[in-house]
């Protein structure tokens, strides 16, 4: 069986490292051959792929039987010359109803979570399939040092919905100048997260500016996990960020937002769920018009509830330290060859 | 949303299979109908600000269509490749549409980096080369290896010298008449030329007074500053040219021997009279030789742009 996949793989994001890793499984499913080519769905330029996912650009067959399309629903399109026409994407919000159109006409809608596949749309007509996630194994785990300890989030979603800016509220009232903390953010806007930066200091009011706890801009999130102590993940999107496996790989405790669907493959004893509550989506700063409106919902953190989080994992390094450990056992169970073969089992069912 | 029929196509197309191109040349009817032969559909955009293709200039061939329609709203699903001539404005449309329908870009340079762009014979191009040099497509062809060279597009994408094939069915016709120049110029730039055209009595060869058929006259006059497919087309009748002394021109010309070359406007007078006292005569035969040697191997060209094609077919889309 040849399969056909187009994604963002070549994007240097969290789409582009969703489609690395979705490659990295369909490349192991036994008995079918993948074919690969990028789509861009933002205007960056290509950024760095391994030899593993560029090989199957390479391949090229006369027919195939399956196209998989990694990307937003609007880009999707049904051919009947495939035998199966699957689309995975990402479903940010609970009962989000404008993709139905592009969707409806597919045979198989791969998600990510269970919580996303329940929080989809009533009306959709496909068969919806949580396929999970996979991690590459490949970061070296060392030895954490505590001093600082630090928090940080990787390419930090500064809209609205992304919870950077809960993660920040919480971590500059809990924490002041003097604790041994530091806050790394990562962003490709480093301009825009200052902003954010002068705008939680701006509502908290609590002290002057030299007062609150240090914040690191960062542009290069090359070793962040490795040396960082604790991987915050506050967005209120639905699915799974690829950077959460990735933290738990290198033994950095995760906090991520409970009913997000994060907590399906983080529990508390690899890393902090965080109280959440169910919202309406009010997003000024929504990318398209039709998407991110108050006609959907979405799990909002608690913001005192990140606090207690952040404290808890600060304030006891045995406590710490035990969920470190888990999290790598627990980054062990997503393998690409177990993904591979459920998805071998969905793809033949 | 045409961008995955696109990748699509890139990947399902067979080595044989026909392409489907979309054009953003303007002003190139005679360089695209000489690819009425390859392995390609051709379809040209026609937008508001974009000229239409001129019948006069050349029919349009069978392989060609007109597109009318913005691309969005296009019935058609699925292009394998843009093409576009020249650096200036009209790469820059070509790569903003190829960027946003994933498909590889196609250039095709018929000038050299010393004149960046066709233009007429008065006219120069207002860009500094540094800024012009990254503007390369993923497949590079050049008219000449001194274009080419020129351009240093050699190191970027892939990089071909297709020297253009041009056709001369009615090499035997009478010449009746003396003088004929190219007056398919911008509105801005036909003053100059329509006043030449009447001290010197000479035919037009486009718009409603145009003559068809050059292979009747001695001399033909080009007023682009470089050499053409319709000068080839002329020189390939047995007509004498007179082309603007450009470096471009030069690389091409030898003045006295298959053509000749004009300064300014005052020196195309002097070497007009001299044409009308028949001193110019012996050139024509020079001039036909050069094109049988150099610009009429019609199988030879289909070939390298059927290679072309191939390159295109075995790629696909990737953002640099």
């Amino acid at each position: 069986m040849n399969i056909l996949f187009i994604g963002p793989y070549r994007q240097n994001d969290a789409w582009g490292n969703m489609s690395k890793s979705l490659i990295k499984t369909l490349s192991k499913i036994e008995g079918y051959s993948l074919t690969t080519r990028p789509i861009f769905l933002s205007g960056q330029a290509s950024g760095p792929v391994d030899a593993e996912v560029i090989k199957c650009e390479s391949n090229k067959k006369e027919q195939y039987d399956i196209l998989i399309q990694h990307m937003l629903p609007n880009f999707m399109v049904y051919d009947s010359s495939f035998k199966q026409v699957i689309g995975i994407t990402g479903f940010e919000t609970l009962g989000c109803k404008i993709w139905d159109n592009s969707l409806n006409f597919l045979d198989k809608i791969f998600v990510t979570t269970e919580a996303e596949r329940k929080g989809m749309s009533k009306e959709l007509q496909p068969k919806i399939y949580s396929i999970g996630i996979a991690n590459d194994q490949t970061i070296e785990s060392k030895e954490k040092t505590f001093d600082p300890f630090s928090f940080y989030c990787i390419g930090g979603n500064l809209e609205s919905r992304g919870g950077v800016k809960q993660a920040l509220l919480a971590y500059c009232s809990e924490f002041i100048v003097n604790d041994p903390v530091i806050f790394v953010l990562q962003t490709n806007n480093p301009e825009n997260a200052n902003q954010l930066i002068q705008q939680v200091y701006s509502e908290l009011g609590m002290y002057d500016e030299d007062y609150y706890p240090r914040i690191h801009v960062v542009t290069d999130a090359t070793g962040l996990h490795e040396q960082c102590n604790s991987f915050v993940d506050c967005s209120s999107s639905l699915g799974f960020n690829p950077e959460t496996v990735s933290a738990l790989s290198a033994g950095s405790v995760p906090i991520v937002v409970s009913g997000s669907g994060r907590d399906e493959y983080i529990k508390s004893d690899s890393g902090f769920i965080t109280e959440s509550f169910k919202d309406l989506v009010l997003c000024p700063d929504r990318p398209m018009k039709e998407i991110f409106t108050a006609r959907e919902e979405c799990f909002r953190p608690v913001i005192s509830s990140i606090k207690q989080a952040m404290r808890e994992c600060f304030s006891s390094k045995f406590a710490y330290l035990n969920k470190s450990k888990r999290a790598k056992q627990t980054s062990l169970e997503f393998t690409h060859d177990i993904r591979a073969s459920k998805i071998k089992e969905i793809l033949c069912s | 949303m045409l961008i995955t029929p696109n990748i699509i196509r890139s990947a399902t197309r067979g080595s044989k299979d026909r392409l489907k191109c979309l054009s953003v040349c303007r002003e190139n009817e005679k360089y695209l109908s000489t690819l009425s032969d390859i392995n390609c559909d051709i379809y040209i955009l026609l937008a508001d600000g974009l000229s239409e293709w001129k019948p006069t200039i050349s029919k349009m061939p069978q392989n060609v269509f007109a597109l009318r329609k913005a691309v969005e709203h296009s019935e058609l699903v699925g292009f394998d490749f843009i093409m576009c001539h020249g650096r200036l404005h009209e790469f820059d449309f070509a790569y903003s549409l190829s960027n946003a329908l994933h498909l590889p870009l196609v250039t095709v340079d018929h000038v050299s980096e010393k004149v960046k762009q066709k233009l007429p014979f008065s006219a120069s191009a207002k860009a500094e080369t540094n800024d012009i040099l990254p503007r390369v497509g993923d497949i590079n062809i050049s008219n000449s290896n001194e274009i080419k060279d020129s351009w240093n597009s050699s190191t970027y994408g892939i990089s071909i010298t297709i020297p253009p094939y041009v056709t001369a069915a009615n090499v035997e016709n009478e010449k009746q008449h003396k003088i004929i120049i190219d007056n398919n110029l911008p509105a801005h730039f036909t003053g100059q030329i329509e006043a030449l055209a009447n001290e010197f009595g000479c035919a037009v060869r486009f718009g409603e007074a145009a003559e068809a058929d050059i292979s009747e006259f001695e001399f033909y006059i080009n007023t682009w500053n470089n050499i053409d497919n319709k000068t080839l087309e002329a020189m390939a009748c047995g007509c004498v040219t007179l082309s603007p002394r450009t470096p471009e021109n030069e690389a091409v010309i030898t003045d006295g021997e298959n053509g000749l070359l004009f300064g300014d406007i005052d020196d195309l007078r002097r070497i007009i009279k001299e044409c009308l006292e028949d001193k110019h005569q012996h050139i024509a035969a020079n001039a036909r030789q050069f094109i049988i040697d150099n610009h009429s191997n019609k199988e030879e060209f289909d070939k390298k742009w059927n290679q072309v094609l191939s390159f295109v077919s075995n790629s696909f889309f990737t953002r640099k």
